[in-house]
Protein backbone atom coordinates (compact mmCIF):
# COMPACT_ATOMS: atom_id res chain seq x y z
CA UNK A 1 0.00 0.00 0.00
CA UNK A 2 1.12 3.54 -0.62
CA UNK A 3 0.63 6.64 1.50
CA UNK A 4 -2.70 7.57 -0.12
CA UNK A 5 -4.16 4.25 1.03
CA UNK A 6 -2.83 4.70 4.54
CA UNK A 7 -4.08 8.26 4.64
CA UNK A 8 -7.64 6.97 4.15
CA UNK A 9 -7.26 4.80 7.25
CA UNK A 10 -5.87 7.39 9.63
CA UNK A 11 -9.20 8.56 11.06
CA UNK A 12 -10.21 4.98 11.80
CA UNK A 13 -6.78 4.42 13.32
CA UNK A 14 -7.27 7.51 15.44
CA UNK A 15 -10.70 6.33 16.58
CA UNK A 16 -9.52 2.78 17.24
CA UNK A 17 -12.02 1.28 14.81
CA UNK A 18 -9.63 -0.75 12.62
CA UNK A 19 -9.36 -4.51 12.84
CA UNK A 20 -6.16 -5.82 14.43
CA UNK A 21 -4.46 -6.78 11.20
CA UNK A 22 -5.06 -3.45 9.44
CA UNK A 23 -4.13 -1.62 12.59
CA UNK A 24 -0.79 -3.43 12.69
CA UNK A 25 -0.14 -2.60 9.03
CA UNK A 26 -0.86 1.08 9.62
CA UNK A 27 1.30 1.09 12.72
CA UNK A 28 4.19 -0.38 10.76
CA UNK A 29 3.81 2.21 8.03
CA UNK A 30 3.69 5.05 10.54
CA UNK A 31 6.96 3.83 11.99
CA UNK A 32 8.71 4.33 8.69
CA UNK A 33 6.82 7.25 7.12
CA UNK A 34 7.31 10.68 8.64
CA UNK A 35 4.60 12.50 6.61
CA UNK A 36 1.87 10.00 7.50
CA UNK A 37 2.98 9.97 11.12
CA UNK A 38 2.82 13.78 11.13
CA UNK A 39 -0.71 13.75 9.73
CA UNK A 40 -1.85 11.22 12.31
CA UNK A 41 -0.40 13.40 15.05
CA UNK A 42 -2.30 16.43 13.69
CA UNK A 43 -5.60 14.54 13.36
CA UNK A 44 -5.17 13.25 16.87
CA UNK A 45 -4.57 16.77 18.16
CA UNK A 46 -7.69 18.01 16.35
CA UNK A 47 -9.80 15.20 17.78
CA UNK A 48 -8.54 15.76 21.32
CA UNK A 49 -9.14 19.50 21.10
CA UNK A 50 -12.66 18.94 19.71
CA UNK A 51 -13.55 16.82 22.74
CA UNK A 52 -12.56 19.73 24.97
CA UNK A 53 -14.87 22.05 23.03
CA UNK A 54 -17.86 19.94 24.07
CA UNK A 55 -17.70 21.21 27.64
CA UNK A 56 -15.79 24.40 26.89
CA UNK A 57 -18.33 27.07 26.15
CA UNK A 58 -15.94 29.99 26.50
CA UNK A 59 -14.23 29.54 23.16
CA UNK A 60 -16.99 31.28 21.24
CA UNK A 61 -18.49 34.73 21.54
CA UNK A 62 -22.08 34.72 22.74
CA UNK A 63 -24.78 37.18 21.82
CA UNK A 64 -26.60 38.98 24.61
CA UNK A 65 -28.74 36.36 26.35
CA UNK A 66 -31.16 39.04 27.57
CA UNK A 67 -31.83 40.42 24.09
CA UNK A 68 -32.63 36.99 22.70
CA UNK A 69 -34.87 36.29 25.69
CA UNK A 70 -36.76 39.52 24.99
CA UNK A 71 -37.14 38.70 21.31
CA UNK A 72 -38.36 35.26 22.28
CA UNK A 73 -40.90 36.63 24.72
CA UNK A 74 -42.19 39.22 22.27
CA UNK A 75 -42.52 36.89 19.33
CA UNK A 76 -44.21 34.07 21.19
CA UNK A 77 -45.81 35.85 24.13
CA UNK A 78 -43.90 33.67 26.52
CA UNK A 79 -44.15 36.43 29.05
CA UNK A 80 -47.84 37.12 29.48
CA UNK B 1 -25.41 19.36 54.77
CA UNK B 2 -28.26 20.74 56.86
CA UNK B 3 -31.90 20.52 55.91
CA UNK B 4 -31.99 24.25 55.26
CA UNK B 5 -29.19 23.91 52.72
CA UNK B 6 -30.93 21.09 50.94
CA UNK B 7 -34.09 23.15 50.71
CA UNK B 8 -32.29 26.08 49.09
CA UNK B 9 -30.84 23.94 46.30
CA UNK B 10 -31.86 25.27 42.90
CA UNK B 11 -34.68 23.35 41.22
CA UNK B 12 -33.65 20.55 38.86
CA UNK B 13 -34.20 20.75 35.10
CA UNK B 14 -36.99 18.21 35.42
CA UNK B 15 -38.75 20.30 38.06
CA UNK B 16 -38.39 23.42 35.94
CA UNK B 17 -39.62 21.59 32.85
CA UNK B 18 -42.73 20.41 34.72
CA UNK B 19 -43.41 23.87 36.05
CA UNK B 20 -42.92 25.33 32.56
CA UNK B 21 -45.34 22.83 31.10
CA UNK B 22 -47.86 23.98 33.68
CA UNK B 23 -47.48 27.53 32.42
CA UNK B 24 -44.85 28.89 34.83
CA UNK B 25 -42.92 31.33 32.64
CA UNK B 26 -40.41 32.10 35.38
CA UNK B 27 -39.46 28.45 35.44
CA UNK B 28 -39.07 28.52 31.69
CA UNK B 29 -36.86 31.59 31.92
CA UNK B 30 -34.63 29.76 34.39
CA UNK B 31 -34.33 26.85 31.97
CA UNK B 32 -33.52 29.29 29.20
CA UNK B 33 -30.74 30.95 31.21
CA UNK B 34 -29.32 27.63 32.29
CA UNK B 35 -29.14 26.17 28.76
CA UNK B 36 -28.77 29.20 26.54
CA UNK B 37 -25.02 28.81 26.05
CA UNK B 38 -25.12 25.11 25.24
CA UNK B 39 -27.88 25.62 22.70
CA UNK B 40 -26.25 28.64 21.11
CA UNK B 41 -22.84 26.91 20.97
CA UNK B 42 -24.33 23.89 19.21
CA UNK B 43 -26.24 26.06 16.72
CA UNK B 44 -23.20 28.20 16.08
CA UNK B 45 -20.92 25.24 15.52
CA UNK B 46 -23.35 23.49 13.21
CA UNK B 47 -24.21 26.63 11.25
CA UNK B 48 -20.87 28.40 11.31
CA UNK B 49 -22.58 31.77 11.35
CA UNK B 50 -23.50 33.93 14.39
CA UNK B 51 -26.58 35.62 12.89
CA UNK B 52 -28.17 32.34 11.84
CA UNK B 53 -27.16 30.79 15.16
CA UNK B 54 -29.01 33.56 17.03
CA UNK B 55 -32.16 33.01 14.97
CA UNK B 56 -31.95 29.28 15.43
CA UNK B 57 -31.41 29.59 19.17
CA UNK B 58 -34.59 31.62 19.30
CA UNK B 59 -36.39 28.96 17.26
CA UNK B 60 -35.10 26.20 19.52
CA UNK B 61 -36.41 27.85 22.67
CA UNK B 62 -39.73 28.71 21.04
CA UNK B 63 -40.05 25.08 20.03
CA UNK B 64 -38.96 24.01 23.49
CA UNK B 65 -41.64 26.19 25.06
CA UNK B 66 -44.32 24.58 22.90
CA UNK B 67 -43.00 21.05 23.37
CA UNK B 68 -41.97 21.06 26.98
CA UNK B 69 -45.08 19.17 28.02
CA UNK B 70 -43.85 16.18 26.04
CA UNK B 71 -40.66 15.89 28.09
CA UNK B 72 -41.17 12.76 30.14
CA UNK B 73 -37.98 12.81 32.13
CA UNK B 74 -36.85 9.45 30.77
CA UNK B 75 -33.60 10.84 29.41
CA UNK B 76 -31.64 13.69 30.93
CA UNK B 77 -33.12 17.04 30.06
CA UNK B 78 -29.82 18.11 28.46
CA UNK B 79 -29.88 15.06 26.16
CA UNK B 80 -33.47 15.76 25.19
CA UNK B 81 -32.73 19.44 24.52
CA UNK B 82 -29.64 18.48 22.55
CA UNK B 83 -31.75 16.26 20.26
CA UNK B 84 -34.34 18.95 19.87
CA UNK B 85 -31.62 21.46 18.94
CA UNK B 86 -29.98 19.18 16.38
CA UNK B 87 -33.38 18.50 14.83
CA UNK B 88 -34.16 22.21 14.60
CA UNK B 89 -30.82 22.87 12.89
CA UNK B 90 -31.41 20.07 10.40
CA UNK B 91 -34.93 21.32 9.69
CA UNK B 92 -33.48 24.74 9.13
CA UNK B 93 -30.95 23.31 6.64
CA UNK B 94 -33.82 21.75 4.74
CA UNK B 95 -35.93 24.90 4.84
CA UNK B 96 -33.23 27.05 3.36
CA UNK B 97 -32.54 24.14 0.99
CA UNK B 98 -28.92 24.19 1.87
CA UNK B 99 -29.02 20.78 3.35
CA UNK B 100 -25.46 19.55 3.76
CA UNK B 101 -24.52 17.91 0.52
CA UNK B 102 -23.32 14.39 1.04
CA UNK B 103 -22.59 13.51 -2.55
CA UNK B 104 -19.38 13.72 -4.51
CA UNK B 105 -19.22 17.51 -4.60
CA UNK B 106 -16.93 17.65 -1.63
CA UNK B 107 -15.87 14.12 -2.24
CA UNK B 108 -12.25 14.60 -3.02
CA UNK B 109 -9.82 14.07 -0.25
CA UNK B 110 -8.63 17.60 0.39
CA UNK B 111 -5.06 16.72 1.14
CA UNK B 112 -2.81 15.00 -1.30
CA UNK B 113 0.38 13.80 0.18
CA UNK B 114 3.39 13.09 -1.85
CA UNK B 115 6.20 11.56 0.06
CA UNK B 116 8.79 14.18 0.81
CA UNK B 117 6.70 17.25 0.01
CA UNK B 118 4.50 17.11 3.08
CA UNK B 119 5.77 19.38 5.81
CA UNK B 120 6.72 16.91 8.50
CA UNK B 121 6.47 19.50 11.25
CA UNK B 122 3.72 18.45 13.58
CA UNK B 123 1.16 20.95 14.69
CA UNK B 124 1.71 22.08 18.23
CA UNK B 125 -1.23 22.25 20.64
CA UNK B 126 -4.22 23.76 18.84
CA UNK B 127 -5.73 26.85 20.31
CA UNK B 128 -9.43 26.21 21.01
CA UNK B 129 -10.48 29.48 19.47
CA UNK B 130 -8.47 28.70 16.34
CA UNK B 131 -10.25 25.36 16.06
CA UNK B 132 -13.65 27.04 16.51
CA UNK B 133 -12.79 29.45 13.73
CA UNK B 134 -11.58 26.65 11.46
CA UNK B 135 -14.83 24.72 12.03
CA UNK B 136 -16.82 27.69 10.71
CA UNK B 137 -14.78 27.52 7.50
CA UNK B 138 -15.69 23.89 6.75
CA UNK B 139 -18.22 23.10 4.03
CA UNK B 140 -21.61 22.46 5.75
CA UNK B 141 -21.63 18.71 5.14
CA UNK B 142 -18.22 18.24 6.73
CA UNK B 143 -19.04 20.61 9.54
CA UNK B 144 -22.24 18.84 10.56
CA UNK B 145 -20.58 15.44 10.83
CA UNK B 146 -17.48 16.79 12.57
CA UNK B 147 -19.53 18.69 15.17
CA UNK B 148 -21.82 15.73 15.84
CA UNK B 149 -19.02 13.17 16.08
CA UNK B 150 -15.92 14.88 17.40
CA UNK B 151 -17.43 17.71 19.42
CA UNK B 152 -20.74 16.23 20.57
CA UNK B 153 -19.61 12.63 20.82
CA UNK B 154 -22.24 10.86 18.69
CA UNK B 155 -21.15 7.65 16.99
CA UNK B 156 -21.50 7.02 13.26
CA UNK B 157 -24.54 4.84 13.75
CA UNK B 158 -26.38 7.71 15.47
CA UNK B 159 -25.19 10.28 12.95
CA UNK B 160 -26.30 8.11 10.05
CA UNK B 161 -29.71 7.92 11.69
CA UNK B 162 -29.90 11.64 12.47
CA UNK B 163 -28.81 12.75 8.99
CA UNK B 164 -30.41 9.98 6.98
CA UNK B 165 -27.13 8.88 5.38
CA UNK B 166 -25.16 5.65 5.52
CA UNK B 167 -22.58 5.00 8.21
CA UNK B 168 -19.93 4.83 5.49
CA UNK B 169 -20.85 8.32 4.33
CA UNK B 170 -20.68 9.62 7.88
CA UNK B 171 -17.24 8.06 8.32
CA UNK B 172 -15.81 9.39 5.10
CA UNK B 173 -17.24 12.88 5.69
CA UNK B 174 -15.65 12.91 9.12
CA UNK B 175 -12.26 11.90 7.77
CA UNK B 176 -12.41 14.57 5.08
CA UNK B 177 -13.54 17.14 7.64
CA UNK B 178 -10.55 16.40 9.87
CA UNK B 179 -8.12 16.62 6.97
CA UNK B 180 -9.70 19.86 5.83
CA UNK B 181 -9.45 21.29 9.35
CA UNK B 182 -5.82 20.34 9.46
CA UNK B 183 -5.27 22.13 6.17
CA UNK B 184 -7.06 25.27 7.42
CA UNK B 185 -5.18 25.25 10.73
CA UNK B 186 -1.83 24.80 9.03
CA UNK B 187 -2.56 27.68 6.68
CA UNK B 188 -3.48 29.86 9.64
CA UNK B 189 -0.24 29.15 11.41
CA UNK B 190 1.98 29.14 8.30
ZN1 LIG C 1 3.02 7.39 4.36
Amino acid sequence: MDCAKYLELLSDYCDGTLDDETRALVQMHLGECLPCDGILHDLDTIVRTAVILRSETNSITYPDEQIIWQRLSLSKQIIH
Amino acid sequence: MTTAEVETQPPSDVELARASAAGDTNAFEQLYRRHFRRVYALCFRMLGNPTEAEDLTQDVFTHLFNKIGSFRGESAFTTWLHRLTVNQVLMYFRRRSARPEFTTEEGETPVQIVRGTENPNKMPIIDRIALERAITQLPPGYRTVFVLHDVEGHDHDEIAHILGVSEGTSKSQLHKARLKLRQILRQQTA
